[in-house]
């Protein structure tokens, strides 16, 4: 991943932050875009599947995201952990589960059903 | 009285006649084509013909950011266009959703806006989105949250969110209105969508949703006649987890509802009615899956498809609105992709007239001719609304929450169940969860760009500033943190700073150690902390001491104290003390690896959890590969007996990697290779490992 890869919706990564989190095969990391940051996961199954998980400004805890933060050693077995700042000036840490690679792959079939079905329409 | 006084009586009884005259036979006409869309990736915009055979346009929406669109309004016949922007009341970019013939509303700012024809006439009605206008334009319907009636003024807004009924409604919209009476929708807390009709308050609320038709999963109306005793719209099916909308017309009860969806087609929507014809589109077989514009009488078997009436070949039509007199407005698509204005009217039968088919002759005559030589005199018979038809690009989700979307509309994020059906549909309907924001929900869609992409995932939040530091006050601050399993170690700040450790999915924190505290076996107390790390239930600190000194120490998960692995007491290997430690030592099992700093130097050491010393890897005096000796270190990652580091040398530096136990440094990355698909190296930050996986920035 780099800056000629794109952020899902945001355009052109512009920076990563300092520490991207290995586990398994699976890397967590924190891209930087225009306008904002979220937090990757790049999935080496299901043909490396880049999935944003939280970007700022979504919705959390009752705010909007404003930061997000994660260590070298925040990601493991598809859970992740980081440190967050609101927009309502609160922090904090919280972890999320990541999909498992074989249910993700699983999905994004059913998706391109969906997107074959509205192609041929 | 001659003939001329005579025509008024003449065509009140024509109206009165028009269920026996409306259904045709109907001739379509090309009314003229409109301006190409506004293109802009990922953008769409609104479409719609008044009856007026004006239409609005406008809506751009870029990704997930507002552009600066402008509410347009295109005066047929020519096409010219005036830009709605109220700069006037602030705004910097606005909406169109609906037009009659000398009114317009939309939305700017997530204000509802009423237009007069120019930027300068707006009015501001407050926060919301209006979506349809009477056909005088005295009222004005939408939605912020709740549905809304305006009658031109922000002051003037009424609440019409149910208030009579004993279902529960989470939130309401109104989309339609004819002066009296006006339609919309409503969700109710268990998802379902149940077409709604009010007579000016929330108390009058009528809910339609069909109870005849059981098969249906929601419901909404779309269009109300100009006497308000018929409503049109749709009703939902869920077949094989699909959603196919099926036209519905009702005569105001919820037991009236008829199903016009005729044989071969998918889906279908009646948007308007003129109390006897209903109006729409559809598709499926029938038509190639392309919509055509269809027109009823009240059941399914009086479908009339208008697409093949029209002079030209017209490769998919819609039916937006349809006049007393049964005139028939809508648009259609010709095979270059030209979008035109079009209508369908009744042609006059030609023998065997009754008196009050003369009438009608003569009238439709008048209507005719009126409608190429003096439009402003039709315009104001007209029945003119438009049904918001605004596109959207549509981003949906995937996991971790099976079925839970999420979709973006003007910069805004909603979280949604969204049931994707056709894009022939030419709508969405996402039931919009009653999470923050619904106050401009949009209530009709049209898809122009679909995403897919993951969800925002769900966090489950273990402490934050409101959380209090065991046996202090809330915490003020928080360090990225360390995950092994379901135990997360951090550092966190309250006013002083300390480890914890917490537990997956559980808000609540455990004190490890805290400025103050002995570290290790004293005498001194930590004055300070680095990010820690988690393995198991084992944890590896950094830490300063009151006396100037550092150290590594490691810790147990939920556990108060901390035990040494080595200070600036501890003899290095290699000869002397070490004098200093690299912050966010790193554990695996019950191995450390971390940095340490001696007089002249830096290396990379290891060591293990109960034992007090220190094992060498690398350090100064050991050459990084390709190039001559290390001279300084960064902070190390391991995973079992792998460990990751960042090295320099004279002139550049790489990425390495060691064994526990082991001497020495393999290269992974250093500055003379090359990034791929760009220069050569710079530079490189910490690593993550896992396994014999690396990764690193």
């Amino acid at each position: 991943m780099d800056t000629t890869d794109t952020a899902s919706g945001h355009g052109l990564f512009t920076d990563f932050g300092t520490l991207p989190s290995v586990s398994g095969s699976n890397v967590a990391f924190v891209g930087v875009y225009s306008g904002g940051r979220g937090l990757y996961v790049e999935l080496a199954g299901a043909g490396g599947s880049l999935m944003p998980l939280l970007n700022t400004g979504d919705p959390l805890f009752g705010s909007t995201v404003s930061n997000i933060t994660l260590g070298s050693t925040g990601f493991d077995n598809n859970t992740l952990a980081v440190a967050y700042t609101l927009a309502d000036g609160r922090s904090g840490i919280a972890t999320t589960s990541v999909p498992e690679p074989a249910s993700v792959g699983l999905l994004l079939v059913g998706a391109g059903i969906i997107l074959r079905r509205r192609r041929q329409d | 009285m001659t003939l001329h006084h005579l025509l008024p009586a003449i065509a009140i009884c024509f109206v009165a006649a028009l269920p026996l005259h409306a259904a045709g036979p109907y001739a379509g006409a090309d009314l003229y084509t409109l301006p190409p869309p506004i293109t802009n990736p990922g953008g769409g915009y609104v479409y719609g013909l008044s009856g007026s055979g004006y239409f609005a346009a406008g809506g751009q929406v870029v990704t997930e950011a507002v552009g600066p669109a402008s509410a347009t309004l295109y005066l047929s016949p020519t096409g010219t266009a005036v830009n709605l922007l109220p700069t006037s009341l602030g705004y910097t970019g606005s909406y169109l959703s609906s037009t009659n013939a000398d009114y317009q509303v939309g939305n700017a700012g997530f204000h509802a806006i009423l237009w007069h024809g120019t930027a300068n006439s707006a009015v501001d009605l407050g926060p919301g989105n209006a979506v349809g206008i009477s056909p005088n334009g005295a009222q004005q319907v939408g939605y912020n949250g709740h549905a809304l009636l305006w009658t031109g003024t922000a002051d003037s807004a009424v609440d019409l969110h149910p208030t009579n009924l004993a279902t529960s409604f989470l939130n309401s919209g109104a989309t339609a209105t004819n002066g009296i009476k006006q339609v919309g929708e409503g969700i109710d807390t268990a998802f379902r969508w149940h077409a709604l009709m009010w007579s000016g308050t929330a108390d009058s609320t009528v809910d339609l949703d069909p109870t005849n038709l059981l098969s249906l999963t929601a419901s909404s109306a779309m269009g109300v006649s100009p006497n308000g005793a018929q409503q049109v719209g749709y009703g939902a099916l869920l077949i094989s987890g699909n959603q196919f909308e099926h036209a519905i017309v009702w005569s105001g009860s919820a037991n009236s509802a008829v199903d016009l969806n005729p044989a071969g087609f998918d889906i279908s929507f009646a948007v308007g009615t003129n109390g006897a014809v209903q109006v729409g589109f559809g598709n499926g077989p029938t038509t190639g899956n392309d919509d055509h514009a269809l027109l009823w009488t009240g059941t399914t078997a009086s479908v009339q498809d208008l697409n093949s009436l029209l002079p030209f070949a017209a490769v998919t039509s819609d039916a937006t609105s349809i006049d007393l007199q049964g005139n028939i407005f809508g648009t259609a698509t010709d095979s270059n992709g030209n979008v035109h204005a079009v209508e369908w009217s009744v042609v006059p039968e030609p023998a065997g007239l009754s008196l009050l088919g003369i009438a009608a002759s003569i009238l439709l005559g008048r209507r005719s001719r009126s409608s190429k030589d003096a439009p402003a005199m039709i315009r104001a018979r007209r029945r003119l609304r438009y049904s918001e038809f605004r596109h959207i690009p549509l981003e949906i989700c995937y996991g971790p929450s099976a079925g839970l979307g999420k979709f973006s509309v003007e910069g805004r994020h909603y979280t949604a169940n969204c049931a994707l059906g056709k894009e022939k549909m030419r709508r969405t309907k996402c039931n919009v969860s009653p999470v923050a924001a619904l106050a401009a929900a949009v209530t009709w869609a049209v898809i122009a760009s679909i995403t897919t992409r993951a969800c925002a995932a769900a966090f489950t939040k273990i402490a934050d500033t409101t959380t209090i530091a065991p046996g202090h006050g809330a915490f003020v601050g928080f360090a990225a943190p360390s995950l092994s399993g379901d135990n997360v170690a951090f550092l966190g700040g309250y006013g002083s700073s300390g480890i914890y450790t917490g537990t997956v999915g559980t808000t609540g924190v455990a004190k490890i150690a805290e400025n103050g505290d002995i570290a290790g076996p004293g005498p001194g107390v930590f004055s300070s902390f680095s990010n820690p790390s988690v393995s198991g239930s084992n944890l590896a600190i950094s830490g300063g001491n009151n006396g100037g000194g550092f150290g590594i120490y490691t810790g147990t998960v939920a556990a108060v104290g901390n035990t040494k692995i080595a200070d600036t007491t501890t003899g290095r290997p290699g000869g002397g003390v070490f004098i200093g430690f690299g912050n966010n030592p790193s554990i695996s099992g019950s191995t450390l690896a971390f940095r340490g700093d001696y007089n002249g130097g830096r290396g990379i050491y290891t060591g293990t959890v109960g034992v007090t010393g220190a094992t060498k890897v690398v350090d100064g005096g050991n050459t990084a590969p390709g190039h001559g000796a290390f001279t300084d270190f960064g902070h190390p990652a391991i995973s079992g007996n792998n460990l990751a580091f960042p090295g320099s040398y004279r002139g550049g530096s790489g990425l390495y990697t060691g064994t526990v136990g082991a001497t020495g440094a393999a290269k992974i990355v250093d500055t003379g290779d090359t990034a791929p698909g760009h220069g050569v190296f710079t530079g490189f930050a910490d690593p993550s490992i896992s396994g014999n996986k690396i990764g690193f920035n």
